[in-house]
């Protein structure tokens, strides 16, 4: 299966009279970019900002980071069922602006905080900190179902991203990357075959990603092209944020552009099961024996890495997933952020054939923010039980700064045994 | 917490529907919920069979109460 990245890097963003994207700068016509969100029939009106790294600027209660993305309308759209109509994923051509972030931002029930500061300690420990991002933040028309509005500032963020890329289409690119991957048994390799297990968050709308615009909560544990998550196939509709990817994190995913660039070198990228987080403790049992058998059986991998999308019950996965592997005979490791309070044990739940773990990081390991912002994007005061001044000093767990700790493995945070 | 009620003397079920992480934990008394958003219902059931099933579990629970430590 041959994809390929067409690479336009984006220098600067500002507000212009014409969208358009020259060598690198990206411009902006604000009020046609407002036309186009405002086609969300549940959508009254919509804030749009630029920030820029450097700026003096928070923003707060953040849904979804995307990454714009364009391709030939006539093979769908860049994210196909979620926004737009269906087509294969991972086929083909796809453009992305490289280095910039389109940002929601919205308060929606159970919403937990996720920070972006633009300058300051904050910025230094997340990428998204570290590139312009276009912010988007709708109005709810009155009286819409929360559940329906969250799907809304989801879409409205997939507009923006294709609305942006579109900027890109007849233009070369700076760079090309392609990748191909051809499933199945190569036998003139003694390399080791190595596959991938990917839980994703799965419960409910606002709680869930979308895998074609379906419920991750309604499918089963199936193999799917890994280049089909590099080119939209997965997005996040979630807005309990912190420690679940976003759909930026999706579109470049760190695990399987790894496999892939370490395909045929040192082992062979066998392929991968994407599965989710089932909410009854039977269905996450038969999911993970599911599993371990499409990768013993189907993808015929020999070793396998897991990652999961959240805490808590994801950790129950994990060690269920892990335990069916090892038993089917497939040496298992897993991805996983701690949640260690200080001296309390880091995962809620741990099985004995679990002898191999990364961490990306420990969630409530508190930061200093104490960069004083000129702007709040997003509202006037945190989420949850965070205390502390909205625009200058407070103390936060890590995980609240969103892509301060990526679960599949993009995030430069770990932990060491002291 | 369960553990600490149990050791303080306090008979304690500890209703969960993650089994494996309360066994891990050491609780005594574990009884299977329905699902991990809702322990004690199921929203998919109409009004009075969820009423039954909500009745049930308790009851369930109570009795789990009665057991002697150690007994099966």
């Amino acid at each position: 299966m041959d994809f390929e990245l067409a690479h336009f890097p984006v220098r600067s963003l500002c507000w212009g009279a014409h969208t358009e994207y020259r060598e690198g700068e990206l411009v902006v016509n604000r009020e046609a970019l407002r036309a186009e969100l405002l086609a969300e029939p549940l959508i009254d009106d919509v804030e749009l900002s630029i920030v820029r790294p450097g700026d003096r600027t928070r923003i707060l209660h953040v849904v979804d980071i995307v990454e714009p993305r364009w391709k030939d309308p006539e093979r769908g759209s860049p994210f196909p069922g979620s926004l737009g109509p269906l087509y294969q994923c991972g086929l083909g051509r796809t453009h992305a602006l490289d280095g910039v972030a389109v940002v929601t931002s919205g308060s929606l029930p159970r919403s937990e905080e996720a920070i972006i500061d633009m300058c300051g300690p904050g910025s230094e420990l997340s990428r998204f900190g570290q590139m312009p991002g276009l912010v988007v933040l709708p109005k709810a028309r009155e009286g819409s179902d929360p559940g329906a509005f969250g799907l809304a500032l989801m879409r409205a963020g997939l507009r923006a991203a294709v609305f942006l890329a579109q900027t890109t289409q007849g233009l070369e690119p700076a760079r090309t990357e392609a990748f191909s991957l051809d499933l199945g048994r190569n036998a003139s390799t003694d390399l080791p075959r190595v596959g991938y297990l990917s839980f994703s968050y799965s419960h409910g709308i606002g709680r869930q990603k979308l895998f074609y615009g379906k419920s991750t909560k309604d499918i089963v544990p199936s193999v799917v092209h890994p280049n089909e998550l590099l080119d939209g196939a997965l997005v996040n509709d979630g807005y309990t944020k912190p420690t679940k990817n976003a759909t930026h994190d999706i579109l470049n995913h760190p695990m399987i552009r790894e496999l892939h660039r370490r395909h045929n070198r040192d082992l062979v990228f066998a392929g991968m099961v994407l599965a989710n987080h089932y909410a009854t403790y039977e269905e996450k049992a038969a999911g993970a024996w599911h599993a371990a058998r499409l990768l013993r059986h189907v993808v015929e991998a020999e070793a396998v890495v897991i990652t999961k999308d959240g805490g808590g019950q994801a950790d129950v996965d994990l060690m269920l997933a892990c335990r069916a592997c090892e038993e089917a005979g497939l040496r298992t490791v897993l991805v996983a952020k701690e949640e260690s309070g200080g001296d309390g044990p880091s995962m809620v739940d741990v099985a004995p054939q679990a002898d191999a773990m990364v961490s990306v990081g420990n969630c409530p390991e508190k930061v200093r923010l104490d960069e004083s912002m000129e702007l709040v994007i997003g509202g006037d005061g945190f989420l949850g039980a965070i205390q502390g001044d909205v625009s200058g000093t407070v103390e936060i767990p890590v995980q609240n700064i969103i892509g301060a700790i990526d679960p599949i493995g993009g995030s430069t945070l770990t932990a060491r045994p002291g | 917490m369960a553990k600490e009620l149990e050791r303080g003397g306090i008979p304690t079920v500890h209703v969960t529907n993650l089994v494996s992480v309360s066994e891990n934990t050491g609780a005594k008394r574990i009884m299977s919920g329905r699902a991990i958003h809702h322990v004690f219902g199921d929203p998919s059931l109409d009004a009075d069979e969820e009423r039954r099933l909500r009745r049930q579990l308790v009851e369930q629970a109570l009795e789990m109460l009665k057991e002697q430590e150690g007994a099966p």
